[in-house]
């Protein structure tokens, strides 16, 4: 086989530790001819070969230890700060009447006056500002 | 060439029950503030009042931003490029 892309209907030599049954040696080729083969060179190809089932467990409680060490130090992100809070009793305050609608109109007529009265800034310039050079 | 402005504010202030008012343009500033210490809060003002103007999708509706405290009510209204946030008490402050 080179190692352009193609379907192998080779199933693997069994290991003396696997169980094999019916279906196991049933759906092997099947699920041979479902994944495409690797060239020889690939690195996965010895891990999926060459590893026991003890060799799984070994790697997976590894695994699994480094995870939990690496989750207990990540604790700056646990200490999330708490969301600013304008009450200590809301249901008090959503109960309570809502704004009233001349306190709306009042702010209304407020800002209206406020962009009235910057619009009406300008720079009054004392001195013109082009002066005009005679030469004798 | 404040002096409107400052009048204007001044005179809001008369109002018993206003503690507080700000004035801020759409990039944050602050042209004008009186009372409580809202001046601190310039960006935030008028990015809420930019949020907020998001929510609808009918342009000439000009919401306004009530954010509701203990301490009284703040009021939010954006009219063109500035920003105004009145902060209210629910009863008249008595000032000396």
């Amino acid at each position: 086989m080179n190692g352009s892309c193609c379907w192998t209907l080779a199933a693997p030599q069994p290991k003396p530790s696997m169980e094999l049954s019916p279906t196991t040696t049933a759906c092997l080729p099947l699920a041979q001819m479902s994944r495409p083969c690797s060239p020889p060179s690939s690195p996965r190809q010895p891990d999926s070969q060459g590893m026991e089932q003890h060799e799984y467990m070994d790697r997976a409680r590894q695994y699994s230890t480094r995870l939990a060490v690496l989750s207990s130090s990540l604790t700056h992100w646990k200490k999330l700060p708490p969301l600013p809070s304008l009450t200590s009793q809301p249901h008090q305050v959503l109960a309570s009447e809502p704004i009233p609608f001349s306190d709306l109109q009042q702010v209304s007529r407020i800002a209206a006056y406020a962009y009235s009265a910057l619009s009406q800034i300008r720079v009054d310039a004392k001195e013109e500002l082009v002066v005009q050079f005679g030469i004798p | 060439m404040e002096m409107t402005l400052e009048q204007h504010l001044e005179d809001t202030m008369k109002n018993l029950s206003i503690v507080g008012v700000l004035c801020t343009d759409s990039q944050g500033l602050n042209p004008g503030c009186h009372g409580t210490r809202l001046d601190e809060h310039t960006g935030v003002v008028s990015i809420l009042a930019q949020q907020a103007a998001k929510l609808t999708s009918n342009p000439p509706d000009i919401s306004v931003v009530c954010l509701e405290s203990d301490n009284g009510n703040i009021i939010i209204k954006k009219h063109d490029g500035i920003t105004v946030a009145v902060h209210k008490m629910s009863c008249p402050v008595t000032r000396t």
